[in-house]
């Protein structure tokens, strides 16, 4: 955990706004970051290192890409830089499935994704930074520290988090019973695991790895655009001002309550800033099947949201609305404003709406591009939490390989477990690190233990 | 330094005489000062109170470190076992762990013996009563009678013995140890010093007499055949070896251990206090894996002179006739007679947080924690302790450098990082999983890991240096030599590398290369680096970081209450340890990256005033930028 703060490594980080732009650009810092930048970049000029700040125009080879990326790269000697070491900026087109491409390039050839906040630390560090501004930054790591995982999930991998617990634990298991094997070997009934059952089972967890992958890569948003969720009691007019927010009928309305089971996702901009917009089923206890999937997809999308607009109308004063997910931020709207007001006192800091006169549509607008803009700028960077989850998969999938390999090699437990530990590590990144003593637990519990 | 015709005045006391104190003394006379080892029982010097062995895995790793310092415990193991078994054959190389069975008495006297002969150490029999303190540093002791013994450093080694307390069921007995006493007034003279003390628990099985044990019954289990000496010193094991024998319990015995359970003081709440989870009583062991039908029992000779037998493996405190009960159930024991019963013994320790890395103690300079005192288990962890102990109280009172053995140095610096950075929860015991680096912390090669270490802190005699000095030189010149002799485009070191190739494959490759004068501890040394040398490689990256942050120290005075963006949990953990480096800081449990991040800027705030210079500022970057962005065009757009 700490190693992951050490000033030495050289980082690197997606350091663009978030949200499709005309240019984005990632950054590099540290010793090896002119080398990290210049693999894999084509210019005219060689790929000598620079002894002044220089800009060198040409093209990125980007894996799974054919064509090369047009891209600039800006080189900067330390100690005069904003982290007082060596800098590089890889600036290319800003869409953010290449972006996430060009970081991942630069994390294989040997940069560690940056933890939020460390550019500024390191600036902090060097002397570059006052406190207060340090401070500053050292405050969102700290708010972000209990949640970054649950929000991380929660955002980019809805329904993963319980699968990778469910691994780590399966690993977990796994080198308890390795460590069991070497550590008691004169003084336990620990039975012995058989190579091909090891060999089986570490190719079962890599399969379910690249599986978790795969989802992780799919549920990654393309665009990377934010997402506001529409949530609120059945018949609130959610689907209304869904579409009212459009500029067009998307959505089915009808005055029943529960005409929307499925959850609908359109691009909507608001003030410039394009979010994705969706709408979905109405808070409800489920009567029946369908009624039970689309709470469900109600539930996933009310997770994953950057934002909630939590509707309440005059007619459905009585019924509850949802309360906002925890650490989501949210806007309290009224709708159907035309059919009725609400009490000023109980609704003095909500935007009153009316998807029929067109009232409050601006400000419920702007509202959600403040909101957005706010939210993203104290998270980290959607594209980056998404991609930090994703090498933590990667990592452990690759140690877990080298451990089948090793054991193909006739290699020992003890260099198996290594591998495995590694693996665990970068588990551990995403799901919670394991110590020592969570493997010692474990080997008492399932093993009779002690002479 | 010592004034020779005073006798109760010396440079070093050490307090208690078992594997811990007997180190301690050793070293610190050995490094030239006048030393006391005070003792309860001038007897029991080196009194394996528990099972009659030394190692194990982890374990004996411990012995081989300690031996290479220029501590004693390998040697007096060499000397005094009756069986040598080298565990983990079949596994790689680094989990090989020698492990023997001592005779009891033999190694108790030859330790005694070793402290009798050695110059500057005077053995006396005193109860230590409480702790002298001068000024805010420890200045001496006082012993029972009111005699006093004044010294710059106290080594504390008191064992299982600080207010300990017998149980054998519903019999309670004051005392450290079957047939010992207990020490009551150091454990309130601590107290009022200010130092937290809590309570501990262990455990012991019955002993046999060997004439009533039916051995034809049972599976021996013999000694290695080419046994694998603990000391470097040593060139090769003579003496016969000894069996030992194993059997088993069954469900008849645990029907019986379960029908009492509620007359065993674990159960029935007369012990309130935490044993170890790795080294359970029997009916621990029957209430946990209830679904086992039996457990093993090795029954182990106490020694040569003795038909004493240890039964390893059903560690109780049940009372005496439930004892009497189950012994016959057992195959091989139906006619066994119980020479001593099991029994459980609690005891005070002191939180080993309370303790520098070099074991002195933070609140009182000059006074040193080592062995159970500080929650370990274990003959090996105390002795290690002991040494680091010894060591360090020498150096502070010469006023030397002190002693920092760390993770990545040896299983004796995992212990002692582990002890004084995370606090114990149950009594501590080594295992391998413990060490990070264990690829590296081999038992094979603890005299290149410590013995320049040893021989800087003056523990390390010139019989000693000379014979590492030529081993680690053949070490060397071997690998060298296999590293530069290449067959068809590969080095020989590099043929040895391969998963298949074996020492003679490589004799066969190559006969021309001079392997006169290498001998076998040499050859084993380079094959296992070849073999490793990948793994290895990258443990010793990982000790490379590792150390980046070790290397990065935290002022001894930092005051965290003057950091208000610590979290409280952060802030008490610090105040509490107050580590010494980044490393090690990161290493206690709870903190989290944001904490170490604050540290970080804490620290850099504490040294030199923030630059205002600022070249990639964003409000200075921006405009760079922008001109990047007029230059690059529309180019970067068109994918």
């Amino acid at each position: 955990m700490l190693a992951d703060l050490d000033p030495e490594d050289t980082i690197a980080a997606v350091a663009s706004p978030p949200g499709p732009g005309v240019r984005g650009l990632v950054r590099i810092s540290g010793r090896n970051a002119w080398r990290i930048a210049l693999d894999g970049f084509r210019s005219e000029r060689d790929s000598s290192p620079p002894r002044r700040p220089e800009v060198r125009r040409g093209a990125l080879a980007v894996e799974g890409l054919r064509p090369l990326l047009p891209a600039i790269v800006a080189l900067w000697p330390g100690p005069r830089t904003y982290t007082g070491q060596d800098v590089a900026e890889i600036h290319t087109v800003g869409a953010l499935p290449l972006l996430t491409q060009v970081l991942a390039g630069c994390l294989n050839r040997g940069a560690r994704h940056a933890r939020s906040g460390e550019f500024t630390l390191r600036a902090f560090l060097s002397g570059r930074i006052d406190l207060t501004r340090a401070e500053a930054v050292l405050g969102v790591i700290d708010a972000r520290n209990s949640t970054q995982l649950d929000a991380a999930l929660r955002q980019l991998a809805g329904g993963l988090s319980r699968p990778i617990h469910d691994l780590r634990d399966r690993l977990l298991d796994l080198v308890a019973h390795l460590e069991a094997n070497l550590d008691f070997a004169d003084e336990s009934d620990v039975d012995p695991l058989g190579r091909a059952a090891l060999a089986d089972e570490l190719q079962s967890s890599a399969e379910t790895l690249s599986a978790l992958t795969d989802r992780l890569t799919r549920r990654d948003r393309p665009a990377g655009n934010p997402r506001v969720v529409v949530s609120g009691p059945p018949n609130a007019g959610k689907s209304r001002l869904f579409n009212a927010l459009l500029g067009h009928d998307r959505a089915i309305v009808s005055p029943r309550a529960g005409t929307t089971r499925d959850y609908l996702t359109a691009a909507c901009d608001v003030g410039g800033m394009i979010v994705e917009l969706i709408d979905t089923a109405g808070l409800d206890l489920p009567r029946d099947p369908i009624e039970t999937q689309a709470q469900t997809h109600r539930a996933d999308q009310a997770g994953q949201a950057d934002l909630l607009l939590v509707c309440t109308s005059p007619d459905t004063l009585t019924a509850r609305g949802e309360l906002p997910h925890l650490d989501t931020p949210a806007l309290s709207v009224w709708t159907k404003c035309d059919l009725g007001r609400p009490d000023p006192s109980r609704a003095a800091a909500a935007i009153l709406t009316s998807a029929a006169t067109g009232e409050g549509l601006v400000e419920l607008r702007a509202g959600i591009a403040r909101l957005v803009r706010d939210s993203n700028a104290e998270a980290d960077l959607p594209a980056s939490t998404g991609a930090r989850c994703r090498d933590s998969l990667v990592g452990a999938k690759v140690a877990l390989g080298s451990a089948s390999q090793t054991l193909r090699d006739g290699g020992g437990e003890e260099l198996v477990a290594l591998d495995l530990r590694l693996a665990l590590d970068e588990l551990g990144k995403v799901v919670g690190a394991v110590v020592t003593d969570d493997i010692l637990d474990r080997i008492f519990q399932r093993f009779c233990i002690g002479k | 330094m010592t004034r020779k015709h005073d006798p109760y005045r010396f440079d070093v006391v050490v307090v208690g005489a078992g594997h811990a104190g007997l180190e301690a003394a050793l070293a610190a006379s050995r490094m030239g000062l006048g030393t006391a080892l005070l003792t309860l029982n001038c007897d029991t010097v080196g009194q394996m109170s528990c099972n009659p062995a030394i190692g194990g895995v982890a374990k004996g790793q411990i012995v081989r470190e300690i031996d290479a310092l220029g501590g004693a415990m390998g040697i007096l193991t060499d000397a005094t076992a009756i069986q040598f078994r080298l565990l983990n054959r079949g596994k790689g190389p680094a989990m090989h762990s020698p492990r023997a069975q001592c005779d009891k008495k033999a190694y108790q006297f030859l330790a005694k013996l070793t402290v009798e002969r050695q110059q500057n150490l005077t053995l006396r029999q005193e109860m230590v009563e409480s702790i002298e303190v001068e000024s805010g540093r420890v200045a001496g002791v006082r012993c029972r009678g009111g005699i006093q013994y004044r010294a710059r450093a106290v080594v504390l080694t008191t064992g299982t013995f600080l207010q300990a307390l017998m149980h054998t069921g519903e019999v309670k007995t004051p005392g450290g140890r079957g047939g010992d006493v207990a020490a009551t007034g150091l454990s309130r003279s601590l107290f009022e010093l200010g130092f937290e003390l809590r309570r501990f628990k262990t455990g012991t099985p019955p002993r046999l007499n060997g004439r009533t044990i039916d051995f034809e019954r049972l599976e021996p289990q013999p000694g290695d055949s080419d046994p694998v000496p603990f000391s470097f010193l040593t060139d090769r094991i003579t003496q016969n070896q000894v069996d030992c024998h194993i059997t088993y319990t069954n469900p008849a015995v645990h029907d019986i251990i379960r029908d009492n359970l509620h007359r065993a003081p674990m159960y029935s709440g007369q012990i309130q206090s935490t044993g170890p989870r790795y080294c359970p009583s029997i009916e621990d062991k029957i209430v946990r894996f209830a679904d086992r039908q039996a457990h093993q029992i090795f029954l182990e000779p106490e020694g040569r002179n003795t038909l004493e037998y240890y039964c390893n493996g059903i560690s109780t405190s049940l009372p005496r006739d439930v004892q009497e009960a189950i012994i016959p159930l057992i195959p091989g024991l139906e006619h066994a007679e119980i020479m001593r019963y099991g029994y459980a013994v609690e005891y005070d320790y002191a939180p080993p947080e309370q303790l520098r890395a070099t074991l002195e103690t933070k609140a009182l300079p000059g006074l040193y924690f080592a062995g159970q005192i500080n929650g370990t288990t274990g003959y090996e962890e105390a002795a290690s302790q002991g040494l680091i102990a010894g060591i360090n109280a020498a150096l502070a009172v010469q006023d030397q450098a002190p002693l920092l053995v760390d993770r990545s140095q040896a299983y004796l610096g995992v212990l002692i990082d582990d002890l004084v950075t995370r606090g114990v929860d149950e009594p501590y015991r080594m295992f391998t999983s413990r060490a990070e680096y264990r690829l590296l912390l081999r038992h094979d090669n603890a005299d290149l890991r410590l013995t320049e270490l040893g021989r800087q802190v003056g523990l390390v005699d010139d019989q000693r240096w000379a014979r590492f000095e030529t081993r680690r030189d053949a070490i060397a010149r071997l690998r060298e030599t296999l590293k530069t002799t290449r067959v068809r485009g590969n080095s020989l070191f590099q043929w040895l590398r391969r998963p298949e190739s074996t020492w003679e494959d490589l004799l066969r490759l190559e006969h021309a290369f001079d392997r006169e004068g290498f001998s076998r501890d040499v050859i084993t040394q380079v094959i296992i680096e070849a073999k490793y040398n990948g793994y290895i490689g990258r443990q010793v990256e990982q000790i490379e970081r590792f150390r980046r942050l070790e290397d990065k120290p935290i002022p001894a005075d930092l005051d965290y209450r003057a950091i208000p963006q610590l979290r409280a949990e952060a802030r008490e953990k610090f105040e509490r340890i107050r580590p010494r480096s980044l490393g090690q800081a990161g290493r206690i449990s709870g903190i989290s990256p944001a904490d170490m991040a604050t540290l970080l800027i804490q620290l850099k705030r504490g040294g030199s005033p923030a630059s205002t210079v600022n070249p990639l500022d964003p409000d200075v970057t921006t405009p760079i930028l922008g001109k990047l962005e007029r230059q690059s065009g529309e180019s970067a757009c068109s994918t």
